[in-house]
């Protein structure tokens, strides 16, 4: 029986200690963030799951108005996709200070929210 | 090839299920042949949630169940959007492969029972659950994130999108069937409700009530069947990682690329041998983005060539004649099938006011979540 590798909860457990993880192939060295249970890079089941510094920059986002029942209280917020520094790339809420405006390659650092489980947690900051 | 069908309207059509729907696509598709539905020896349902819309799961046999046919195989699909291209797709491989000689691939979905809320999160379910929904995702979200990285890299501006919304509700006054029938203005579209930004409501399909059905039958044995004669010539699918932050282009859909290159190399044809095109709308961007992907236009051009006329119904590459799923309406699970019948339309003669001339090659692309799936064919009019 091959054995099940577990990244979901990995990345889910690593999120709840406001940390963020992926998986590094052994053999290749790639690495995926969020993980994967096979190198996406040589396709080997040799991983192992390794913390990745929080900080990134702003690919694209947008402004979400119109939100599914979960996020109603929240709008409008700013959506986007960071681009962390191993070019990985990630999907997260981004929230700025007052009178800060996203821009294209602004650089962010991940915060995590009290209250939220798993990936809901992970928040995207202006680095001041 | 096809050999019949079937179109309900589209829009908000009240209390109906998906299965009288089905049924009237079905008969509607059945009376243009000779065939009677007891000869369907398969049924290919694309739909993409009977079971959050309608509160039923296992809805394939409730085809059959309202058609009165005793004990037919049927099949659901779910391929979020691209649900009825893929239906239809396997429809063909199964008629191709010689399996079965008469096949209903039909798509249907009834979406309007639930608030617009509760549509958007159903809808969002098609994103990646762990990292996007949980992040606050919502569809007109990641293809607004496209749309910005698109301006950004090309300069595709508010006006150029808006220009598909306004050419498709243009195209949609000649089809009866569709759910928008007004005309629109640059000037409207682009000041209507911002959703998600820089995406406006004009820059997004409707959530809409509907059903499309297609009968397969083989091209070998033409001259047993009555109806209309629409050749398959190629038919392809691919797919991409559930997350659009996977993608190492957010301008464009790889899978849009990879497919449409395996619909041309299996149909022996290259972008300038098609006459015209019914492209996934879902928002204006992602037509844009079709348009380039697909090969027909250069990486960037989409949106101005949209806005100087080369799509509308007169223009050199007519696309979504039909009105697209932007004015037609995007019933999801009908929306790939519904292409699929504005193209047989078009090559058989039958598009009515919005018939475009000399048409002999007609090409579909339906997509799928954030572009995890594509599905293209390529039908060519029959003797």
């Amino acid at each position: 029986m091959k054995e099940i590798t577990r990244v979901v909860k990995a990345y889910e457990d690593a999120i709840n200690q406001n940390r963020i993880v992926g998986s590094q192939c052994t053999s290749c060295q790639d690495i995926s963030v969020p993980p994967r249970p096979l190198c996406k890079n040589c396709g080997s089941s040799e991983i192992e799951i390794t913390t990745i510094e929080g900080a990134g920059t702003l690919l694209t986002w947008t402004v979400i108005h119109i939100a599914p029942p979960s996020h109603l209280e929240r709008v409008p917020y700013i959506l986007g996709i960071v681009e962390l520094k191993n070019n990985q790339k990630l999907t997260g809420i981004v929230e700025l200070e007052e009178g800060i405006n996203p821009d294209f390659g602004m650089e962010l650092i991940a915060d995590f929210e009290e209250g939220q489980e798993g990936a809901s947690r992970l928040r995207w900051r202006s680095r001041i | 090839m096809i050999a019949g069908y079937g179109h309900t309207k589209f829009g908000d059509l009240g209390r109906v299920t998906s299965r009288e729907l089905v049924v009237a696509a079905t008969i509607e598709a059945l009376e243009m042949t000779n065939l009677n539905r007891n000869q369907i020896d398969s049924i290919y349902l694309g739909m993409l949630s009977p079971d959050i819309f309608e509160h039923q799961m296992h809805a394939a046999p409730g085809i059959p169940d309202y058609l009165g046919l005793n004990h037919t195989p049927s099949t659901r699909i779910e391929a979020a959007c691209a649900s009825g291209g893929l239906s239809v797709l396997h429809g063909i491989m199964a008629v191709a492969s010689g399996f079965h000689d008469v096949v209903l691939s039909v798509g249907a979905e009834k979406m309007t029972n639930l608030p617009t809320s509760h549509t958007t999160e159903a809808l969002a379910m098609c994103a990646d659950d762990i990292y996007e929904v949980a992040s606050g995702i919502t569809f007109p979200g990641a293809f607004a994130m496209m749309a910005r990285a698109h301006e950004h890299k090309y300069g595709t501006n508010a006006e150029m999108r808006a220009s598909v919304a306004v050419k498709n509700h243009k195209h949609a006054l000649d089809n009866e069937l569709a759910q928008f029938r007004k005309e629109l203005t640059i000037e409207k579209a682009m000041n209507s409700l911002m959703i998600a930004d820089p995406l406006t409501l004009y820059d997004c399909s409707p959530i809409t009530d509907g059903a499309a059905a297609v009968i397969i039958v083989p091209w070998e044995d033409r001259a047993d069947y009555e109806g209309i004669r629409v050749k398959v010539k190629s038919f392809s699918q691919a797919s991409d990682t559930m997350s659009l932050h996977d993608r190492n282009d957010l301008t464009g859909f790889m899978t849009t690329k990879v497919a449409a290159r395996k619909a041309f190399d299996r149909a022996s044809l290259q972008p300038k041998d098609i006459d015209f095109l019914e492209v996934h709308d879902c928002f204006t961007i992602a037509e844009i983005m079709a348009i380039e992907d697909m090969g027909f236009f250069e990486k960037g051009k989409g949106g101005q060539v949209t806005l100087d006329g080369e799509t509308a119904r007169d223009g050199h590459l007519p696309v979504n004649a039909s009105g697209g799923l932007k004015a037609k309406g995007h019933p999801i699970g009908a929306t790939g099938v519904s292409q699929i019948v504005e193209v047989a339309k078009q090559l058989s003669g039958n598009a009515e006011s919005r018939q475009l001339n000399d048409v002999q090659y007609g090409m579909t692309q339906n997509l799928g979540g954030s572009g995890s799936t594509i599905v293209c064919h390529i039908l060519e009019r029959g003797d």
